[in-house]
């Protein structure tokens, strides 16, 4: 999973950059406002996490331009201002969600959780597609009943994969969901890991679709 | 507040100044007019007195012996009656003494004086029964049968007539002068209550300043009074600034400490993983910086009456967007939130104040509740009423008295500093409503607020 830290803080958006990473998540920072609405509004990412008192752009004015660019990103505002009018106004202005500092990281990762949980439309952290079942909170997959053992790179691809079921995903995207955005892997990277993952599943999950990248398809889906 | 001595008041200040000066006035005109009068009636006497000295003189008939008779008696009744207060005299100096009837016995008493013919000469003299007499006396010399004769004429009037005259005038005066007087204060004290109007508008004016219902003096002011009044919406406006400043100081003070506190917090969590009993120590230091940070930003965002804007605020949509908020919380959406709010339920306040006391009870009760939480709003004569309750495990009724003390928390498992109910009781006390903690209905806790509608 890929998410946006904006932070003007440098100990904080570090801090919250490797308990990011600790969760095996593709982090990308952004610590002025002008960069965040860059990022936010061409970038693919599962989540955000915005500070409101930012250098050039203030993360209100930003949220707002992504809202009106239609950018459904999840948004959790991550700030000093702890006041519940600012609450409220910033859940007005779209935010999924609003977490004063100081803060403690549990906290912060389980609301990311639950705002980019909301926004696929998952009431809880199990996804199960065909007879793959993966737990986004253990980090664990299950196929027939059975726990499969996944490399970190294999788990990013396979819960992108299966949180965007039905949706072909194409290579560059996977790569960085997978490596994250600054990698210098291709295609044949990704097309290795997947053959990788077919065999560890061991079941007809992911599917490539020529042309459009690798789709994992639910029961009861069309033929890609 | 300083208790003032209270001077007496600028209305009796001059009905009294007023009061003295009229009375002062009154007194010295009615003196002077009194005095003119008697002067003028005194002059009138006098008058009258010659007149009577140039008939009697006129009338004097002298005989060949140098006596001399007068027919003034028979022209003047009051001559003839018996000490009437008019009276005539014609005395030959070194012979006899003429007198009218009306001296009866008693002659006028003269000094001694020589006196050339044709000059008049007035005195205040002694009169029969030693009453007070104004007399004009002329000297006349006459050679009848080749002798000198000197004659004296006088006539006199009793004083106590004009005096009287003037006891009478000053009576009446005196009555005049006092409905002048009483007519005057009457109107002088409707002249300074219609003056001091705009000066008695200015301390509803002050009632409205203070208690937040206006901003600034309004500048309907008579000139004697708008400069004073622009001098005081000038320190007012300057005084908002260097409050406003001061909270905008202390607030971005305390956004620029959350900031580097929260750097501080995770680098301390960090050391958490190894069991640190310094990083216990410093995380209950960071803890305790927080929530002093926490209280000075609450203390720049509570308005309250004096600095807040007072608004009429919709309860409701207020109400429903905190809601919206708290279902995105943990166990936000697990819980049943219930409202019985009318749509068009207000209450006048500063929208800021009114949001901390929705967002930190609603938040309170989402903290605690099992499944359900109820927020209900209803107005009854001046007053709403406010209540939230939800079906968690509640307080023991000994610590419904102590749930508004500041930082004070009953479970520690819970998130939060402690604040929020604290600050809820600041809030509602400072706008002089109640704060009451209860058993509610559901299982859980209640609060339940009562605040002044306007």
């Amino acid at each position: 999973m890929q998410i946006l830290v904006v932070e003007d803080d440098r100990v904080l958006i570090e801090g919250i950059t490797t308990a990011l990473e600790q969760e095996d998540w593709i982090v990308q920072q952004a610590v002025t406002g002008e960069d965040a609405w860059f990022l936010g509004s061409t970038g693919d990412f599962d989540a955000v996490v915005l500070d409101l008192s930012l250098p050039e752009l203030d993360g209100m004015e930003i949220l707002k331009r992504w809202r009106q660019e239609d950018v459904t990103t999840p948004v959790l505002i991550l700030t000093a201002r702890s006041g519940w009018l600012d609450r409220v106004n910033g859940i007005n202005q779209g935010a999924d969600d609003y977490l004063a500092k100081p803060f403690r990281m549990e906290e912060l990762i389980a609301r990311l959780r639950a705002i980019m949980r909301r926004s696929r439309g998952h009431s809880k952290e199990l996804i199960k597609c065909q007879q793959v079942e993966i737990n986004l909170l253990d980090k664990s997959t299950k196929v027939n009943g059975r726990f499969v053992e996944l490399g970190p790179l294999e788990w990013r691809a396979l819960s992108h994969l299966m949180i965007n079921a039905g949706k072909a995903i194409p290579s560059y995207e996977l790569i960085d969901h997978v490596y994250g955005p600054h990698s210098e892997r291709n295609a044949n990277a990704i097309e290795a890991l997947i053959k990788r993952l077919r065999k560890k599943l061991d079941a007809p999950l992911i599917h490539t679709r020529r042309g459009a990248g690798y789709i994992v398809r639910n029961e009861g889906d069309a033929n890609p | 507040m300083n208790n003032i001595k209270r001077r007496a008041s600028i209305k009796r200040r001059l009905l009294l100044s007023t009061t003295l000066i009229l009375a002062v006035m009154l007194f010295a005109g009615g003196w002077a007019l009194t005095h003119l009068f008697e002067s003028h009636v005194e002059r009138r006497v006098e008058k009258e007195l010659h007149v009577h000295l140039n008939r009697l003189i006129s009338t004097a008939h002298f005989l060949k012996d140098g006596s001399v008779t007068s027919k003034l008696t028979d022209m003047a009744v009051r001559f003839q009656t018996p000490y009437s207060g008019l009276y005539w005299q014609i005395s030959e100096r070194g012979g006899k003494t003429l007198t009218s009837a009306s001296l009866w016995d008693a002659k006028l008493e003269l000094p001694e004086e020589r006196i050339n013919d044709r000059e008049v000469l007035e005195y205040k003299v002694r009169g029969p029964a030693g009453r007070p007499l104004i007399v004009v006396r002329r000297q006349l010399t006459r050679q009848i049968a080749g002798k000198i004769h000197f004659y004296e004429f006088a006539v006199g009037l009793d004083h106590t007539e004009v005096s009287s005259a003037r006891k009478e005038f000053s009576k009446e005066l005196a009555i005049g002068m006092t409905g002048l007087a009483v007519a005057l204060i009457l109107l002088l004290g409707a002249q300074i209550t219609f003056g001091l109007a705009p000066l008695r508008h200015l301390i509803p004016a002050v009632n409205a300043i203070s208690s937040g219902k206006a901003k600034r003096f309004s500048d309907d002011y008579p000139v004697e009074i708008a400069p004073l009044v622009e001098k005081l919406n000038s320190l007012l406006e300057q005084q908002e600034i260097v409050m406003e400043r001061s909270r905008a100081r202390a607030a971005s003070l305390a956004h620029g400490l959350k900031t580097p506190i929260a750097g501080i917090s995770l680098e301390i969590q960090k050391l958490h993983q190894t069991d640190n009993e310094a990083a216990r120590n410093i995380d209950e230091m960071v803890a305790r910086m927080n929530r002093q940070v926490e209280r000075e930003l609450i203390r720049t965002r509570i308005r309250g009456t004096t600095h807040g804007i007072k608004r009429k605020n919709l309860v409701a949509p207020l109400a429903r967007d905190i809601i919206r908020t708290l279902m995105r919380q943990p166990r936000g959406e697990e819980i049943t939130w219930t409202m019985s709010i009318a749509e068009d339920m207000a209450v006048i306040m500063d929208t800021d104040d009114l949001a901390e006391i929705l967002g930190n009870l609603l938040d309170n009760a989402r903290k605690w509740a099992h499944s359900k939480v109820h927020i209900e709003v209803r107005q009854h004569d001046q007053m709403v009423t406010m209540i939230i309750c939800d079906d968690g495990r509640g307080l023991r009724p000994e610590q419904l008295g102590q749930i508004q003390d500041r930082g004070l928390r009953f479970d520690d498992h819970n998130e939060g500093s402690g604040l929020g109910v604290a600050i809820v009781h600041d809030i509602v006390t400072g706008y002089g409503g109640e704060f009451q903690a209860f058993q509610s209905e559901l299982g859980g806790l209640g609060i339940r607020l009562i605040l002044p509608s306007s």
